[in-house]
């Protein structure tokens, strides 16, 4: 069925393969628990609940990169008809607090207010309005006058730590709240270290030794849907906020916070969410919704024009990155060397967590007895970095896959025979797991399961590596293909916490109440499929129900491909509990004990006994024993099991105009069992997606104010299925002892292999090296001119 | 202003200003399977169809429809009568997040009633306007090869 | 927003006519309105929906082909006339991305309502159309050749008049044309274009008409080009690379956010030699 551009899976993923057991619902491919709602158009996102009332909010933003607020006269607005509040700094609790939706205690900087006397950025939120129609608020934004105090900006983050650089958080509430690295004066957001072996005396005597410089750019996650909150009051008067968000628990005690409201006072539901990829990771309208909520008492909804989700909301964090790599001849990795200066933009979201994660998912690749990282996020007056789909991984892993490239090259070794002597695995430690956490020190741990060495082989053959690698072809247009390896994790461990209630229904349905946000990967139905093969019932006889601070239980979100790994784990956990409570109230119907039960195929069997599922749920509810059977399970993490990824791209390069094209991309992932291979294929597939335009075409642009100049899918261009070449995402089945039955993350990893993959391809089709990225036709056209250049430098010496 | 138009084959009569786009109209008289994406002709999250043909509702005026047929998703099906695109999107994974999905369907139902035995280049032509940031549009093309496969079966 | 008073609906020449000639309201002309999304206020009066009027005619004519000013992108992409007599055309219409703009865009609009990136001002001046322009008060039709009409900018010269169909010289042997577009995605507006025809005699080029698109506000023809074409071997394997030489020194494109003006004027170069050899081949086809 799979066209030309068609997923195939030569390795149908069995759960439990590896372990010999059968399964009905993991490891098949079941569709959607909320595909029909969703294909069919019904009412199910935020924004498609109407509420009697609802004014419409509007935010006002800084047209200066830097500047402070000398005054600020808001009269005009309020006196405007149907302007019902006009917020500004004055009107709220001075209480700093980050944007970013992590765990508490938070290891991002406290440097954000809810409306700021500060704008730091170009979009800054400094006023907030609520009136009957969007154009009555915005015509209220603009009555606003302020009267600006401008402060030279601070675009570099190069320059950012330079003796005299402007400051851009001098205000003394900016602070962390955990013993972490941060020194505003500096405009330094964070830092992390580590200091393995003896790097400086390995590379000394290292045959090669290899240094790149690589430089990444903004990018923006582009959910279809953009941010959007509405606020409103239940009957009994608290505020409930309906949110397209991926942490609603965090949003409740963040809000509650800041607010000075009873964290009990507040309620955040996510309905359906259009596509996160980490921008929702934050909370970033619903203070400020909530704030004018309280201020009318009226529902509010505020909403973000795409433009401003482009400028205005979050970003991926551009990177330098410098990578110094030693090498022996017979290809041993001798020592590794990485800095990164990491901009984090006017707010420190994210900003620790991200620059570990570059280290912790990236270095541990190639196993080396020196490694050094000194890693800073420093501040500039631009755009917010934040948490993106693979997470500081996604820009360390271009500068350390193309380092391997180059690493094979000196040694005179195959790239791919180079990445399969040297990757870590099964078995394998790495120093990099105990000195890099989140924000702490991070845990020690084995790799339990690492299908890389098949993941190679298999894409290798699937994108024909050897008939193709090296072959430029005559002409102007110029083909190459190049590879990369990638490892990610599967939740924070020590951090991260889901739980799952469950409770059965007379006909032996199951309600399955969770607080992991689905936000369009599909971790719905993946955790149904977990609660419905431990219960032997259909995925369809689950009903779920997520996520609501007040029905469902507790879970930090979606984030750190954490939903199977931890949220399964929830899951597996509850409906065991659930299992043995069906079994109990069987014992008391049968009078056969427990021990001597089973629940097999929807029936409970033993000794003479032959129940269904739906007697013994009535049984229960109604007789007997007057139980509700149901039960609610919490799971965490010690480990953060890796899945591992080989790409590969097949590009042509036009040596007039520099446009690079991908003709076939191949990604081999190994992520443990797939409880439901087709989402997680999707998953791939649509990271693929993302990064190949992130590789090519992504870029936000700022002119000499810090201005965004292209907040617009016009100009801001992200892959269309035209632009889509024939791609391949290739389960490679491992069991990962840790995970339920058998799984490991899948949802970020995919992401990270196009930036180098495509690099190398460049580098194979033409032979310049592109560290800079998107690869535009106009930035590889310049390496090509300046290959010739040095060309003839070399062959003229004289001139 | 009044227009009059037909939507999923019903006549109906909205009140607009002269200014407003079709897409708000639409989600105004309830249509909420109309998306917003960008409000600037360049993501295809609202896109209908009119008198047959794919058009983006965010840069068309309601007016501009005065006389006009409309189909928007929930002309289409429901999730106990689906049409064959919505169930072949739903089978085969191509939904994830689902925001882009109706614009999609309707794409690809304006090309399947044109071209019921579509190629993965013409299918490529008809969702070209949908963008997608979840699927990474591979399983999109199977869907649509699956349900316009169901749809000859259906009218031989 | 704007001040619009409401819509008219002319379904004839005359109504329009009518309609144009009012001035309180002022009615301003509306056709595919795509161009609305980047001019949405500041409107007074009322405006005129023009897809109601009959002109979407496709006439293939003795040695020509006539196109109504309200056929669709794609309309002219289906279009078995078109892609015989004037497959330059359908080039153009294949390259308008993405579909539902296609079916939203006018062959009129997008000629009218010109922007640095529109593609049919770039073809229909490359093959040297002619345009229909009805004018009040009764709609007497005046035919302006494409020089004329793109020489400054087509919404501010038709100013109370309404284009109501264009005429393009139809493909027979010796002729040849293309048009290429050169952008950043595959579904993008164009960093550059460019539309060529050359007409072939006995092998040897007598007439060239070469045109660059996008790089600034209004399409360029190329003299330099066309007159280094004319009287040489439709074959000479040397065409292209002359013709792109000459457009290096010839383009000289304006500031733009995407690329620097050097990239622009190169890619822009690189076309015109492309378009220029594939125009040549065709024509050397017969």
């Amino acid at each position: 069925m799979s066209g030309s551009l068609g997923s195939s899976n030569p390795f149908p993923t069995i759960a439990g393969a590896a372990t010999g057991t059968v399964t009905r619902q993991v490891g098949h491919s079941v569709p959607r628990v909320d595909g029909l709602a969703l294909a069919c158009g019904m009412p199910v996102y935020t924004d498609d609940l109407v509420v009697p009332g609802m004014l419409y909010g509007k935010l006002l933003r800084s047209p200066h990169a830097h500047a402070r607020i000398v005054r600020c006269d808001t009269a005009q607005a309020r006196a405007l008809p149907g302007v019902h509040a006009v917020l500004t700094h004055r009107d709220l609790p001075k209480i700093s607090y980050t944007s970013a939706g992590q765990g508490y205690p938070e290891p991002s900087p406290y440097d954000t207010f809810v409306l700021s006397d500060k704008a730091r950025y170009v979009g800054d939120p400094i006023a907030a309005v609520a009136a009957e129609t969007p154009e009555l608020a915005a015509q209220a934004c603009q009555a606003i006058e302020i009267e600006w105090e401008l402060l030279p900006p601070l675009f570099d983050p190069l320059r950012a730590m330079d003796p005299g650089a402007p400051v851009i958080h001098d205000e003394p509430e900016a602070r962390t709240i955990l013993p972490v690295p941060y020194d505003p004066r500096r405009n330094l957001a964070a830092a992390v270290s580590m200091d393995h072996g003896d790097v400086d005396l390995a590379l000394a005597g290292s045959d090669h030794v290899l240094q790149g410089e690589f430089v990444t750019q903004y990018a923006q996650h582009c959910p279809l849907e953009p941010h959007i909150t509405i606020a409103y009051f239940e009957p009994n008067g608290r505020l409930t906020l309906r949110s397209s968000v991926q942490v609603p628990f965090h949003v409740r005690r963040i809000v509650a916070r800041v607010l000075e409201l009873p964290l009990k006072q507040v309620r955040v539901i996510k309905p359906r969410i259009g596509g996160g990829f980490g921008s929702k990771q934050e909370v970033l309208l619903e203070p400020v919704t909530a704030a004018l909520a309280l201020a009318t008492r009226r529902p509010v909804r505020v909403e973000l024009s795409r433009a401003e989700e482009f400028y205005a909301s979050r970003t991926r964090h551009p990177q330098h990155l410098w990578l110094r790599c030693g090498v022996d001849d017979d290809g041993t990795i001798t020592a590794l060397d990485s800095k990164i200066i990491m901009n984090t933009g006017a707010y420190g979201a994210h900003a620790l967590t991200v620059i570990c994660n570059s280290g912790s998912k990236v270095l541990p690749m190639y196993p080396c007895d020196n490694i050094r990282f000194q890693a800073q996020a420093v501040y500039t007056n631009l755009p917010v970095g934040g948490a993106y789909r693979g997470y500081g991984a996604t820009q360390a892993a271009f500068a350390m896959e193309v380092m391997a490239d180059r690493m094979a090259e000196a040694i005179g070794m195959d790239p791919l025979a180079f990445r399969q002597r040297n990757h870590i695995r099964a078995g394998m430690g790495s120093p990099v797991f105990k000195h890099l956490g989140e924000g702490r020190p991070g845990a020690e741990q084995t790799i339990g399961a690492c299908g890389l060495p098949e993941c190679l082989t298999i894409g290798a053959q699937a994108i024909d590596y050897a008939g193709r690698r090296g072959q430029r072809g005559e002409g102007k247009v110029k083909r190459g293909l190049g590879m990369a390896v990638l490892m990610q994790g599967s939740g924070i461990p020590f951090v991260d916490l889901a739980a799952v209630t469950l409770k059965m229904n007379e006909d032996g349905s199951v309600n399955l109440l969770a607080g992991a946000t689905d936000i369009g990967t599909g971790s719905d139905t993946m955790l149904a499929q977990i609660v419905a093969e431990v219960l032997t019932i259909d995925t369809a006889d689950v009903l779920v129900y997520s996520s609501d601070t007040d029905l469902t239980p507790f879970d930090v979100g979606a984030y750190a491909s954490s939903t199977t790994y931890v949220s399964g784990g929830a899951a597996r956990k509850a409906a065991l509990l659930v299992r043995d409570q069906v079994l109990q109230v069987a014992a008391g119907m049968s009078g056969v004990p427990a021990t001597e039960l089973a629940l097999l195929d929807r029936r409970i069997v033993g000794p003479g006994v032959d129940l269904s599922l739906s007697e013994v749920a009535t049984h229960s509810l109604y007789q007997g024993e007057m139980l509700q059977i149901g039960a609610t399970a919490s799971h965490t993490t010690e480990q953060s099991p890796p899945p591992f990824g080989a790409h590969f791209a097949w590009v042509e390069v036009d040596t007039e105009t520099g446009m690079v094209r991908v003709l076939e991309y191949v990604a081999a992932v190994d992520c443990g069992v797939a409880i439901n291979p087709a989402l997680a294929e999707g998953q791939v597939e649509g990271a693929i997606a993302n990064a190949l335009s992130y590789a090519l075409t992504e870029e936000l642009l700022f002119d000499e104010k810090g201005r965004c100049t292209n907040p617009t899918f016009l100009h801001y261009k992200i892959s269309s299925i035209r632009d889509m070449p024939k791609v391949k995402a290739i389960l490679v089945p491992t069991h990962e002892p840790t995970g339920p039955f058998g799984a490991k993350s899948v949802s970020e990893i995919g992401i990270n292999g196009a930036l180098p993959a495509i690099s190398n391809a460049i580098y194979d089709a033409v032979g310049v090296r592109l560290t800079r990225s998107p690869f535009t036709p106009e930035r590889v056209l310049a390496a090509l001119a300046a290959k010739v250049r040095e060309a003839d430098g070399e062959s003229n010496p004289a001139s | 202003m009044q227009v009059r138009m037909t939507i999923n084959g019903t006549p109906r009569t909205l009140e607009v200003e002269p200014t407003t786009t079709l897409l708000d109209a639409l989600r105004d008289a309830g249509y909420k399977g109309v998306k917003v994406g960008c409000r600037e002709a360049a993501c295809g999250a609202c896109t209908v169809l009119v008198d047959g043909k794919a058009r983006l509702s965010c840069i068309l005026f309601a007016a501009q429809l005065e006389g006009r047929e409309v189909t928007t998703i929930e002309g289409l099906g429901t999730p106990d009568a689906p049409h064959p695109l919505q169930q072949a999107f739903v089978e085969v994974g191509a939904v994830q997040c689902g925001y882009c999905t109706p614009g999609t369907i309707l794409s690809a139902k304006a090309l399947l009633d044109g071209q019921p035995a579509p190629s993965e280049a013409e299918i490529r032509e008809a969702l070209d306007g949908n963008l997608c940031r979840c699927t990474g549009y591979v399983k999109m093309i199977d869907a649509v090869n699956l349900a316009a496969s169901r749809l000859r079966e259906e009218k031989p | 927003m704007s001040q619009w008073s409401g819509w008219a609906y002319p379904r004839t020449l005359d109504e329009a006519m009518a309609l144009l000639q009012q001035d309180d309201p002022p009615w301003e002309p509306i056709a595919g309105g795509t161009s609305w999304a980047f001019r949405r206020s500041g409107q007074e009066g009322g405006l005129m929906d023009l897809s109601r009027l009959p002109w979407r005619e496709v006439l293939a004519e003795e040695g020509t082909l006539r196109l109504g000013a309200l056929l669709s992108v794609e309309e002219l992409r289906r279009s078995l006339p078109v892609r015989d007599r004037a497959p330059l055309l359908q080039e153009t219409a294949e390259s308008i991305r993405p579909h539902q703009l296609r079916n939203a865009i006018t062959l009129g609009g997008n000629v009218v309502q010109v922007f640095a990136w529109s593609d049919f001002p770039v073809a229909l001046l490359a093959l040297g159309a002619t345009l229909h322009v009805a004018t009040p008060p009764v709609g007497l039709e005046q035919q302006v050749p494409a020089d004329d009409f793109f020489a400054s900018h087509p919404r501010r010269r038709l100013e109370g008049r309404l284009l109501t169909g264009v005429t393009v010289p139809a493909r027979r042997p010796g002729r040849g044309g293309a048009f290429l577009k050169f952008a950043r995605s595959r579904v993008d507006l164009a960093l550059a274009t460019a539309a060529a025809t050359v007409e072939a005699v006995d092998g040897l080029v007598v007439a060239a008409r070469v045109v660059v698109g996008a790089v600034r506000g209004l399409p360029l023809r190329l003299a330099r080009v066309e007159e280094a074409l004319l009287g040489r071997p439709v074959d000479d394997p040397a065409l292209p690379g002359v013709a792109v030489a000459l457009a290096r020194e010839g383009v000289t494109p304006v500031q733009d956010l995407r690329v620097s003006k050097d990239y622009r004027a190169q890619v822009a170069s690189v076309l015109v030699g492309r378009v220029t050899a594939r125009a040549l081949a065709r024509a050397a086809e017969g």
